[in-house]
């Protein structure tokens, strides 16, 4: 090999200056690193350990059961309870969810001088700690005294059980969950802003509508926006928890006995913590299966804009 | 009340109590006795003269009132030799806290160089709390278990067996009420030490105004499951369809569960906890009349729209429901909260045989096994159990006390116009078998309730499944463990 080859088949070495950046850059992010490894990707090494165990807390050592917790699993009757809940409360809140952000921040969007009331009126709730907001909520989803139930009647309208009732429950909760849509809806609110004002008055130019602009413009350019959105409602909405453990215990009859809430029982109340370990694996699973298809179908519904 | 503010005079008492403590440490521990002024409370009988109600008469009447007195007592006081700090987790809040830091005050007076560090840990918290903290081997010196909470502690010794520590001590069996030392054991050991009773937790509490109304005699509440599905029919307030008062609120769960067992005589599972025996006439007879009581009210659903709808804690408290099942507790909590509610009690109504209730745990005091300061730990156990630390702690809050020389000694009997009914209820609990997957149980009952009150299934199908699903449970766990 030529000398000029070896040197160009070298690594450039950095700089003293360029070093030292590097290393501050690691000092500063150390400690996040830190963290994160410590309080979060070993706790989650060591739930993989123990889904392949026998563990209750109490007990000094786990014993390796192989893969019997997830056959349990596939003939536990309350684990497929779980399961029907969690997926019919994951189908019911994520279109919606979309559907009411995307809305909420197309309308903010035009509202001028008062969208920055708008916006905040529209986040609050999101940051609004969840007891706080369960307690208000079971007042206001309350069959005889609550403020839903008692404007229904003011149309005409006898107002179902709410709470109180198995095939209620799921849908009240929902509705929870959507007066909470702030996080969707500031990153639809920026997204918008992002558009391009020039489509739109190219549009204008050769006669569209507001609703071709919208249809044609707006909804393919906020697709990618959408995708991201879609993948982090899911993500939350297979992880529901707090309402149904603050509002319903999981009940009635078990209608709000989501998976999430099984894992706490099965861990914290059975004493069954390999158990409740393998089944929040499978709920990563199926989280991990629904993310990947959801990401291999946008190849035919996201347009990038800039090209792929 | 029992228990006084700190005075300047109470703290020099302490200080030099502690000094001389330190001294002696310095030479060995050594008992010395000294002399320790408490408050204490006494019934005494006072003159009151007082006008007669729509008369001029004016007279003079003899009354019970609690009165306080400071005593002088000698006890004898061993410092420890190095200081110690107990650490101990209770779910003793809002105003009992302050009755149970004068009751650690008032140990660590007696107990110079040890002083408790109490934490409150939240009741809906206090699963993942306590067992993480044994997990991480942080449990503190002395913890506060549920008798029903003990058996997998017991099973995995994250607590100790007492039975040695009793036996020092010179405890008898025959000091505690009969069922509340019985819940205290599991596979033959002794694991804590009562500190609440585990009856009169089902008292049927009734309000006397009601009572009234509905042409109902306040001096004879119900005493049988006729007499009280007859009772909740007359007592119940409808307008139309809507509930405007409930005639009974039975918060039917897990817990009260076992006391219409109880009630009806009905088996549920073996002593051992082997066996799950709840598939019997008799447990299909109970859940038949929660079923019909839920029903004669308007239905599971409005009457769980009507509990839910007051937002208060307790809807007996503001009236809107005419009776309801409490604990011994509830006296208390009625004195604070609804000092106007004109009240009755009684024990809990029955089918059939000798049990208005059951028992299935008193609040123990347990020494979990990674405790660093066993001695000093138990003598804070007993001080809060048999001694004068649970005692008044109890007492100020008018409850009876596990220990029966507690009740009879103290002013309770006699400050307690329900005495009458506690005591009555302090006999009459059926003990009940301890078991390690309780709370799996409690998940099964709370479902089989709902399932029956809604009229999923009928009763005694309902009764089938739940045994059949507390059975899979059951062996499931004793095959784990070999």
């Amino acid at each position: 090999m030529t000398a000029t080859a070896a040197v160009a088949l070298r690594r450039p070495r950095l700089s003293r200056a360029r070093r030292r950046e590097a290393l501050l850059g690691l000092a500063f992010t150390a400690p996040v690193i830190l963290g994160f490894v410590i309080f979060n990707i070993g706790p989650i090494l060591a739930s993989l350990g123990l889904a392949f165990t026998d563990y209750n807390i109490l007990s000094a050592r786990p014993s390796f059961v192989g893969l019997r917790n997830f056959s349990s699993a596939m003939q536990d009757d309350l684990f497929y309870r779980s399961l029907h809940n969690t997926l019919y409360y994951t189908a019911l809140r994520i279109p919606l969810s979309i559907a009411v952000a995307f809305s909420l921040a197309n309308l903010v969007r035009g509202a001028g001088a008062a969208s920055t009331l708008y916006r905040s009126a529209i986040y609050v709730p999101s940051i609004v700690p969840s007891v706080g907001t369960a307690v208000v909520w079971l007042i206001v989803l309350n069959p005889q005294i609550g403020l839903l139930n008692r404007g229904l009647a003011l149309i005409g309208i006898e107002g179902p059980g709410w709470l109180v009732s198995p095939s209620w429950a799921k849908p009240a909760i929902v509705l929870m969950n959507l007066w909470q849509t702030g996080g969707s809806f500031v990153i639809f609110l920026a997204g918008l802003q992002d558009i391009p004002r020039d489509c739109y008055e190219a549009a204008n130019v050769d006669g569209a509508t507001r609703w071709h602009s919208f249809w044609h413009i707006t909804v393919p350019l906020m697709t990618p926006v959408v995708l991201f959105n879609l993948i982090m409602e899911s993500i939350y909405a297979f992880q529901v928890f707090e309402s149904a453990f603050i509002m319903t215990g999981g009940g009635p009859l078990r209608a709000t006995y989501f998976m999430a809430l099984y894992v706490y029982d099965n861990g914290f109340k059975f004493l069954k913590m390999g158990y409740a370990s393998a089944i929040s694996w499978i709920m990563f699973g199926m989280i991990m299966v629904f993310t990947a298809m959801l990401l291999r179908s946008s190849r035919s519904w996201v347009f990038y804009g800039g090209g792929k | 009340m029992a228990f006084r503010e700190v005075s300047r005079r109470r703290l020099l008492q302490s200080a030099l109590a502690s000094g001389t403590a330190a001294t002696l440490a310095a030479c060995g521990a050594t008992p010395t006795p000294q002399v320790i002024k408490e408050v204490v409370t006494q019934v005494v009988e006072k003159e009151v003269t007082k006008i007669v109600e729509g008369t001029p008469q004016v007279v003079v009447e003899t009354v019970v009132v609690e009165s306080t007195v400071v005593v002088e007592k000698e006890v004898e006081i061993t410092a420890a030799v190095q200081p110690v700090t107990l650490t101990l987790w209770h779910h003793w809040g809002g105003t009992r806290e302050p009755l149970l830091a004068a009751a650690f005050e008032d140990f660590a007076a007696r107990n110079p160089g040890v002083t408790v560090e109490p934490t409150l840990i939240p009741w809906d918290s206090k699963e993942q709390t306590i067992l993480t903290a044994v997990a991480a081997g942080e449990a503190p010196d002395v913890l506060m278990l549920n008798a029903s909470e003990m058996p997998p502690y017991a099973l995995n010794q994250a607590i100790m067996p007492v039975d040695d520590l009793i036996a020092e001590a010179g405890i008898a069996a025959d000091e505690v009420y009969e069922s509340d030392w019985a819940v205290t054991q599991f596979e033959g050991k002794i694991w804590g030490l009562p500190h609440t009773v585990g009856e009169a937790a089902q008292l049927l509490f009734f309000n006397t105004q009601h009572f009234e109304e509905a042409g109902l005699d306040p001096a004879a509440p119900p005493a049988s499951w006729t007499d009280l599905r007859q009772a909740t029919e007359a007592l119940i307030g409808k307008q139309g369809e809507d509930i405007q008062r409930l005639g009974l609120l039975i918060g039917a769960s897990g817990w009260t569960w076992l006391n219409f067992l109880a009630e009806n005589e009905a088996a549920w599972l073996s002593g051992d906890a082997r066996e799950v025996q709840m598939d019997n006439p008799d447990a299909a007879e109970a859940l038949q009349f929660i079923v019909d009581l839920t029903d004669a009210q308007g239905g599971a659903e409005q009457v769980a729209g009507f509990v839910s709808a007051g937002g208060e804690s307790d809807p007996f408290y503001s009236g809107r429901t005419a009776m309801a099942y409490s604990g011994v507790w509830n006296y208390f909590l009625l004195k604070t909260n609804a000092p106007e509610l004109r009240y009755g009690s009684a024990v809990a109504p029955n089918n059939k045989g000798q049990f208005h209730e059951a028992n299935y745990g008193p609040h123990l005091w347990t020494l979990p096994a990674t405790g660093q300061h066993i001695p000093e730990a138990w003598k804070l156990a007993m001080w809060m159990s048999r001694d004068d630390g649970g005692c008044q702690f109890l007492v100020a809050q008018l409850r009876p006390s596990p220990w029966k020389a507690c009740n009879e000694g103290s002013a309770l009997s006699q400050l307690a116009g329900y005495w009458s009914v506690v005591e009555a209820a302090l006999t009459s609990a059926r003990p009940e078998p301890r078991t390690p997957v309780f709370n799996q149980f409690l998940s099964i009952w709370d479902e089989m309730l709902d399932k029956a009150t809604r009229h999923e299934s009928d009763a005694a199908a309902t009764i089938t499944w739940a045994a059949a699903e507390m059975t899979t449970a059951n062996d499931e766990f004793w095959q784990s463990q070999g």
